[in-house]
């Protein structure tokens, strides 16, 4: 099979990036293959499905908050159902962090981003099952807890269906003409010399060459270019051919809960028109959880760092000791309505961590564009990711994002990168 | 076991680390461990042994430069006889390729790097044996082989042993009393609280924890902190802890000629003392070869990028075919005296790669320094990486470099790194 442009991977920024491509020259043949049987069944689907705008790095900020508006755009104005609801995200600190962090803060509070901060006591008003201070709880004390002293609460920030979203930019790739093939592995991409000679052995070093399309499980697929947005599985076709991918997959648990002891919390009111509970983020540990509003249940995290090993698993499972030995004891210090809660549902799923600027890589080069290193923002990112590759691939310096912005298409990239470190990473 | 400061990797970079930490204060214990029976024995004495302080990045100059002149301060001060010379390195450029590398070449010569640069007439005086020029040659034409116009020679450039300059290293800190642990393997980490509760599970997400020493082959090594200096192997003992080694390996041959049909390379005029070839940078796919001056013979070796896996391998071996039916092609071509040599013998290291920007990776962490992600230029920075990680250890803002150069510690870490990309790499 011969396409134009083959893309590999079906998740959110392989079907964002087939679509945005697709959208500037219908003409062209762009082929999706996904190893699963559908959209977004890879970590797309296991994911916290939140976004902000909340982000120190300008790139970041303009990424998330463009794509923010194309969300809005979807569901408001084209009729997809992505149950998008602005929740929004609420930070909770410690005296000593919110000192630290005023400087980023005021940062993004210049752009214009919509944020409110909470005091102590409001925060215990609004989240009556929150414990700020543990004055009187010595085990919390010898845990070395970090008390709450105030609450920020980005605005502009929410949840949505990720699995709904990546099946919507599948449905706008075909209603283009665009093509999927479900159950298709890419096995190995193809480098070949630009102009063959016919000597056993090519491509040689003394050769150009490029990626000429992909070897899969059901044949060969020629294309003038490759794009890679396969996201913690890029580095297994990427490092065989000697190409980084930028990134080591990282396991992120999430387990759902649904109690009548956490009705409140799940139905907190004040801070959003969905009376429920925003992305909410602990001090300690980066504990976050957040109402799953279709569901009226808790969804609950942790970004652990040091001590998660990095490595790539073809189904990654949660651990039940993870909750219940460990994320459990700081949990319940803080909302002791948790108590002897246990999940009634639990997946993981695989962060592809750039760890040098915790920001996604697009480049570009030998018929390859490649797309990924989200780091764990991918969802929040993907219509701008998608347009940014989809220019790439065009050759254009600049991209249009959703609103008029234009970003440089090189500042993603490696060779010219220019993207600030992120001072909020959860 | 206990020591105060546990060095993994008895290389040149684990060696010359150790020798700095245990300088500044010999009282502490200094332990080092390697899994192979010697110093140097994994990458370090697999190298082409070669040195340059031509770069177009400020910190990789001031690295490098600062650097050779330890090593010639250790020969000609201290008595290590490191085999070195200065032969010089001559980058051998088309007229298209010189002139997009000006700017790069501008830039080497700001930082005052000695640069002398000659055209194809007077290359082809001093180095007879070398084709300038395809134009009765269709075969090289069909190869796309580009012709020599320019070189651009670097004076501060040359070879050494490597080995001895690792030897030189554990000399000085066995001096000091320093231990090294030859055949003790460091299996994993250990991931500890940093106050410990003595409750099953430790460490907790929750904990405070660091990297308290490793379990090695020989049983388990407690350290106040555990300097990684492992090159291709760290993400062997970063990954499973979450430590990201920003780096991948990768394999380079390397084969050595004695020939009398070379000897014309041996006696080149006119750009070193010795009269022998420099380290030479062909004009295509990054082909490398330089005179050996001890054994009388040339070593060749390939800086080969897309196609060549990224991989790790415990004893990576040199394939045959790679220079007969892919190098040779086009060696043969600019240096027809090499027609029907086999080489006497070959090897193959690893470069431990960062392909974000090409240059070294210090980084601390709770419990932890790594030093690594050399990008193949270890050896020609050793004595200033080491000398940053023991600013790090003291966590003082700047390293003092021999010479008295400053370097600020942060800009060769990841959160504050401040790095210009290499922009003209081999």
């Amino acid at each position: 099979m011969e396409c134009d442009v083959l893309v590999v991977g079906a998740g959110v920024l392989g079907l964002s990036s087939a679509y945005h491509i697709k959208r500037r020259d219908p003409s062209k043949r762009v082929v999706v293959i996904e190893r699963l049987g559908g959209p977004g069944q890879g970590n797309t689907a296991k994911s916290m499905g939140a976004f902000r705008n909340i982000f120190t790095s300008e790139t970041n900020y303009l990424l998330t908050d463009s794509t923010i508006d194309w969300l809005l755009h979807l569901q408001g104005d084209l009729g997809h159902d992505l149950r998008l609801h602005m929740i929004g995200y609420l930070w909770l600190f410690s005296e000593p962090q919110y000192r630290r962090l005023s400087g980023p803060l005021s940062k993004i509070k210049a752009r214009g981003t919509e944020t409110t901060t909470y005091e102590e006591d409001e925060l215990r008003r609004i989240i009556p099952d929150l414990v700020t201070d543990f004055s009187e709880d010595e085990e919390a004390d010898l845990m070395g807890l970090e008390e709450v002293s105030y609450g920020v609460l980005g605005h502009k920030c929410g949840s949505l269906d990720a699995d709904a979203l990546a099946r919507s930019y599948e449905r706008l790739f075909l209603e283009l003409g665009g093509e999927v093939h479900y159950g298709t592995e890419a096995r190995r991409l193809l480098l070949k010399p630009r102009e063959e000679l016919g000597i056993p052995g090519e491509p040689f070093i003394w050769q150009e060459s490029g990626i000429a399309g992909a070897e899969t499980t059901r044949g060969v697929i020629e294309a003038e270019t490759t794009v890679v947005a396969c996201g913690a599985w890029a580095e297994v076709i990427l490092s065989p051919i000697g190409l980084e991918s930028f990134t080591r997959p990282k396991k992120r648990q999430l387990f759902a809960f649904n109690d009548p002891k956490l009705s409140r919390l799940i139905n907190t009111k004040g801070l959003n028109s969905d009376d429920a509970l925003p992305l909410t983020i602990l001090p300690k540990a980066g504990i976050h959880m957040r109402t799953e509003v279709s569901e009226r249940s808790i969804w609950l995290g942790c970004a652990d760092g040091l001590g998660r090993g990095f490595g790539l698993e073809e189904d990654p499972q949660p651990e039940e000791d993870y909750y219940g030995n460990n994320i459990y004891h700081a949990l319940v210090r803080y909302f002791p309505c948790f108590s002897d809660v246990r999940p009634i549902n639990s997946w993981a799923g695989q962060y592809d961590i750039n760890s040098l600027d915790e920001t996604p890589v697009i480049y570009s080069g030998g018929g390859i564009v490649y797309v990924g290193a989200s780091s764990g923002s991918g969802i929040m990112k993907s219509d701008a990711l998608g347009r940014i590759a989809a220019a790439n691939y065009y050759g254009e310096e600049e991209s249009e994002l959703y609103g008029g912005h234009r970003f440089r298409v090189a500042d993603l990239g490696v060779k010219s990168r220019h993207v600030e470190h992120e001072a909020f990473v959860l | 076991m206990e020591c105060d400061i546990l060095v993994i990797g008895a290389g040149v970079l684990g060696l010359s680390s150790a020798f700095y930490l245990k300088k500044r204060d010999p009282t502490r214990k200094v332990t080092v461990v390697e899994r192979l029976g010697g110093p140097g024995q994994g990458n370090s004495a697999k190298s082409e042994g070669a040195f340059r302080n031509l770069f177009t990045g400020e910190a990789n100059y001031l690295l490098a430069d600062s650097t050779i002149d330890w090593f010639t301060h250790l020969e000609r001060d201290l008595g290590y006889d490191l085999k070195l010379n200065r032969t010089g390195y001559m980058w051998l450029f088309s007229e298209d390729q010189h002139s997009s590398a000006k700017e790069a070449v501008d830039a080497m010569a700001r930082h005052g790097a000695e640069i002398a640069t000659y055209g194809g007439e007077e290359i082809k005086t001093m180095i007879p044996d070398l084709v300038t020029d395809f134009e009765e040659d269709e075969e090289a034409e069909l190869l796309e082989l580009e012709p020599v116009d320019v070189g651009v020679f670097g004076r501060k450039c040359g070879s050494l042993d490597a080995d001895s300059l690792v030897r030189s290293y554990e000399r000085e800190f066995l001096k000091l009393g320093g231990e090294v642990q030859y055949g003790t393997e460091a299996k994993r980490l250990l991931h500890r609280p940093v106050s410990e509760l003595g409750i099953p599970g430790e460490p907790f997400v929750w904990q405070e924890s660091r990297i308290a020493g490793a379990e090695t082959s020989k049983g388990t090594i407690l350290a106040e902190t555990t300097v990684v200096a492992c090159g291709a192997w760290a993400e062997r003992l970063l990954d499973p802890v979450g430590f990201d080694p920003l780096m991948r390996a990768k394999k380079r041959q390397l084969f050595a000629f004695k020939d009398p049909k070379l000897g014309g390379l041996l006696k080149v005029s006119g750009l070193n003392e010795e009269g022998v070839l420099p380290l030479t940078v062909l004009p295509r796919a990054g082909i490398y070869l330089k005179a050996e001056l001890t054994e009388g013979s040339i070593w060749l070796g390939c800086a080969d990028d897309l196609g060549r896996r990224f991989e790790l391998e415990d004893d990576p071996q040199a394939e045959e075919d790679y220079y007969s039916n892919n190098i040779y092609h086009a060696l043969v071509k600019y240096l027809p005296c090499f027609a029907d040599i086999r080489p006497v013998n070959s090897w193959a290291g690893q470069y431990d790669i960062n392909s974000f920007d090409e240059t070294p990776i210090v980084e601390p962490g709770p419990g932890i320094i790594y030093v690594g992600a050399s990008s193949g230029s270890g050896i020609m920075k050793s004595d200033a990486l080491a000398r940053i990680v023991d600013a790090a250890y003291e966590e003082e803002p700047e390293a003092e470099l021999y010479g008295g150069r400053r370097f600020r510690v942060s800009d060769i870490g990841v959160k504050n790194r401040k790095i210009e990309r290499e922009s003209l790499v081999i």
